[in-house]
């Protein structure tokens, strides 16, 4: 991969500018939350918000309380699903967007869990789980329930009718009663449908051993480590990132992606460079706004509401982005 | 019991200290007032949150001790079994998480308690402690976890169960649950096999508290039991005085009997003022706030079901509850509610006072504060939870009536704290 390409970046075949996403380091949650407000002043598009183990902060509270601070960025939390059940990831996201009036992302790691945690019930869990088939089937039926809970409440249900004393239209909230081959949710959601109706979803490409898996079919967004990776990754989906590692942000190399994904900054110096030098070269010199989905030039068809699926395919390569529109 | 490791003050309290009352506002990150007067330009402008950050700041300006942030997980069909009459009174949804709300507010206040409500029954140990670690992190040791176990079955079903466990079962697993929390803050690596819970697993990150402070709200015996061990803040609803400290007696009898010292838990109680510039206008606003017919009676019906699982929209309003009725919900309001309504009617036994108040708080800011004043004497300590009746009430207006009104009202006798002292939300508490 090249390091040092000194070539200006070559915008994406649609000639428009493009996207800068920035994964955040680590560590002190102070910096952390500075950095945000930092890179939403400079116009980054979207920070990505580490998450991964139970031993470091949970990222959708960072970018709560981000969220005054950087009031355009969008806010993308990497986060497992094995954590926790759909209900709550599906709320708790939904909140986000809210929140940030329709600035949540959620970056999907189905890796296998490192930490075991059971209970005496029987529900599925991923706790001891390694075997990628599986999980990625279990996945997919996770990301079933969590579509079904954000189509519970179709848009416009939020009435606030003073006459007809009606604060929901409850002919618009649907109960989905979804039952799959590992999570069941009966819904619907307590909450309405958020600004995007749903997070924006974004996973590397490719995962692990499994090819045609849950993660890269079902993401609006894909983040590939190699330019050599953008074409296949473009046939999964419409918008591709390049990742950009360390000092290769120093110096962002031309690419057919539609932007960049800026990890592993942690050098002061080099990230003094990136932010100061590099990223004005890049970015428009008032920043784009919007909802995060717009930032990113998804389809919003992909974003419509359509009603909840109570029987999932229960084979996971079957299962299509519509799912989760 | 042993437990109750608690927070120890920074200094001890002087007795103009002890004099002050705690003061906590319970709130629901849920629609504003919304059919009633008040209710500002735009009635769905909550879900962003705005409203509650500038409640948060407000709270704040005014010194109160902690805002408690209400949390639950369904769309009840309690009333009439369907969602319509929910989604007309607006008493549990909609409603968002509050957790990132918490994360917000802990940026925007730097004083302030910040207490989340999440439940033993629904989320697994290891995420609650991580979210409470975050939270205490980001708000550099302000954070309280509000322990509930539910009891909705809607909202069991939500996270793949297909009812929630019996009462006192619940309370033995929660006892569980907060020991597995305990050693996930206190240690860098768990190793845990218990009745209910197993894990293997590292500590989360270390909260800035020695852990979250704790509070509860137990009614039942066995509740007070579980509240009495593991809680540093009570939050409870006797009515009248001698309930009042009949419940506050029993708590710090708990604690001494296990050894430990009764003023390591908190005891406030929930109040809902209401306050106009004359008594007879207060007493007015009462009247209709309580008045048995419109959309405030209905409100009441729908909550009162919701809180018992008990359908009342079965019974006849202005008819006794039959003796012969039955309910697979709360056995014991239905109980009450008969008694109540003997020789009366439903509407006759709710007409004129309102549910989630310890105090029947109607006047000035004056008077009310003597009532408050009186009532601390009386029992002994240790304050209030300022509530104004769930989703769909809160205003700017109540707010400013409270905080502008009783509560500087409050700080003039002494009463109410006028700065915060030093340290973490804990350390605050125990120097009180």
């Amino acid at each position: 991969m090249p390091t040092a390409d000194p070539a200006p970046p070559l915008a994406a075949e649609t000639g428009t500018q493009p996207l800068v996403l920035w994964s955040v380091e680590g560590g002190d949650l102070r910096r952390q939350l500075a950095s945000i407000a930092e890179l939403d002043a400079v116009g980054v598009d979207a920070v990505v918000l580490p998450g991964g183990s139970l031993a470091t902060a949970d990222p959708i509270l960072i970018a709560g309380a981000a969220s005054r601070r950087a009031p355009r960025v969008g806010l993308i939390a990497s986060l497992s699903p094995w954590l926790q059940p759909p209900f709550h990831t599906a709320r708790v996201l939904g909140t986000l967007d809210a929140l940030t009036r329709g600035r949540a992302g959620w970056l999907v790691d189905p890796a296998p869990t490192k930490f075991s945690a059971t209970d005496d019930t029987d529900r599925w869990t991923a706790s001891g789980v390694s075997d990628l088939a599986e999980l990625d089937r279990a996945f997919a039926d996770y990301l079933a329930a969590a579509a079904a809970l954000w189509n519970s409440w179709q848009p416009g249900a939020l009435v606030a009718d003073v006459g007809g004393g009606q604060y929901v239209d409850p002919a618009k909230v649907q109960v989905p009663h979804y039952r799959g081959e590992f999570f069941s949710v009966r819904g619907p959601l307590n909450m309405p449908r958020s600004p995007q109706g749903r997070p924006v979803i974004l996973a590397r490409w490719p995962i692990g051993a499994v090819v045609n898996d849950t993660a890269s079919s079902h993401a609006d967004v894909l983040i590939v480590s190699q330019q050599a990776d953008v074409s296949a990754a473009r046939n999964q989906t419409a918008t591709v990132l390049l990742e950009l590692h360390g000092t290769a942000a120093g110096a962002p190399p031309a690419t057919t992606a539609d932007g960049y994904l800026i990890s592993g900054v942690s050098d002061p110096a080099l990230y003094g460079h990136v932010v100061h030098t590099v990223l004005p070269g890049l970015l428009p010199p008032t920043g784009r706004r919007g909802l995060l989905r717009e930032r990113l030039r998804l389809p919003a068809d992909a974003f419509d509401w359509t009603a909840p699926n109570p029987n999932p395919t229960p084979n996971a390569t079957s299962a299509t982005t519509k799912d989760l529109e | 019991m042993t437990p109750q490791p608690g927070f120890l003050p920074r200094s001890s309290p002087t007795d103009d200290a002890r004099r002050r009352m705690i003061l906590g506002w319970f709130v629901n990150y849920m629609p504003t007032a919304w059919n009633r007067p008040w209710a500002g330009s735009d009635p769905t402008s909550w879900t962003d949150g705005e409203f509650y950050l500038d409640m948060a700041r407000a709270l704040e300006r005014a010194s109160i001790d902690l805002v408690m942030l209400e949390d639950s997980s369904v769309v009840p069909e309690n009333f009439g079994s369907s969602m319509t009459a929910e989604f007309a009174a607006t008493t549990k949804s909609p409603k968002h998480d509050p957790l990132p709300l918490a994360a917000a507010i802990s940026q925007t206040t730097e004083r302030l308690g910040i207490v989340t409500t999440m439940s033993t029954s629904l989320y697994p140990p290891h995420r609650l402690a991580q979210l409470q670690s975050t939270l205490d992190q980001l708000s550099d040791g302000r954070a309280g976890w509000n322990i509930v176990t539910s009891f909705e079955n809607l909202a069991a079903q939500n996270v793949g169960l297909d009812t929630l466990w019996e009462h006192d079962e619940r309370y033995s697993r929660a006892d569980e649950y907060v020991r597995l929390a305990d050693e996930f803050w206190t240690k860098d690596s768990v190793s845990f096999n218990g009745s209910y819970y197993q894990a293997e697993v590292p500590g989360t990150l270390p909260p800035v508290q020695r852990r979250p402070v704790l509070c509860q709200a137990g009614g039942s015996s066995s509740g007070m039991d579980f509240a009495a061990k593991w809680a540093d803040l009570i939050v409870s609803v006797p009515t009248g005085l001698p309930a009042m400290k009949a419940y506050r007696d029993g708590i710090r009898q708990r604690l001494e009997s296990a050894g430990n010292a009764p003023d390591a838990c908190r005891v406030l109680y929930m109040i809902t003022p209401i306050l106009a510039e004359t008594v007879a206008d207060a007493e007015a606003k009462e009247a209709r706030m309580y008045s048995p017919d419109g959309d405030n009676f209905l409100r009441r019906l729908v909550q009162l079901s919701n809180v018992s699982e008990i359908d009342f929209a079965q019974y006849d309003l202005d008819q006794p509850i039959p003796e012969d009725a039955t309910t697979n919900g709360a056995q014991s309001i239905l109980d009450a509610m008969k008694a109540a309504t003997r020789g009366s009617s439903l509407r006759q036994a709710m007409a004129g006072k309102g549910e989630s108040t310890s105090l029947r708080l109607v006047g000035t800011p004056q008077t009310v504060a003597d009532q408050m004043e009186e009532a601390m004497d009386f029992v002994g300590g240790d304050g209030f939870l300022l509530f104004h009746g769930g989703g769909g009430l809160i205003s700017r207006h109540y707010l400013d009536e409270v905080l502008d009104g009783l509560v500087p009202e409050l700080q003039r006798r002494g009463l109410a704290q006028t700065g915060y002292g030093p340290g973490t939300f804990g350390e605050r508490l125990a120097a009180r």
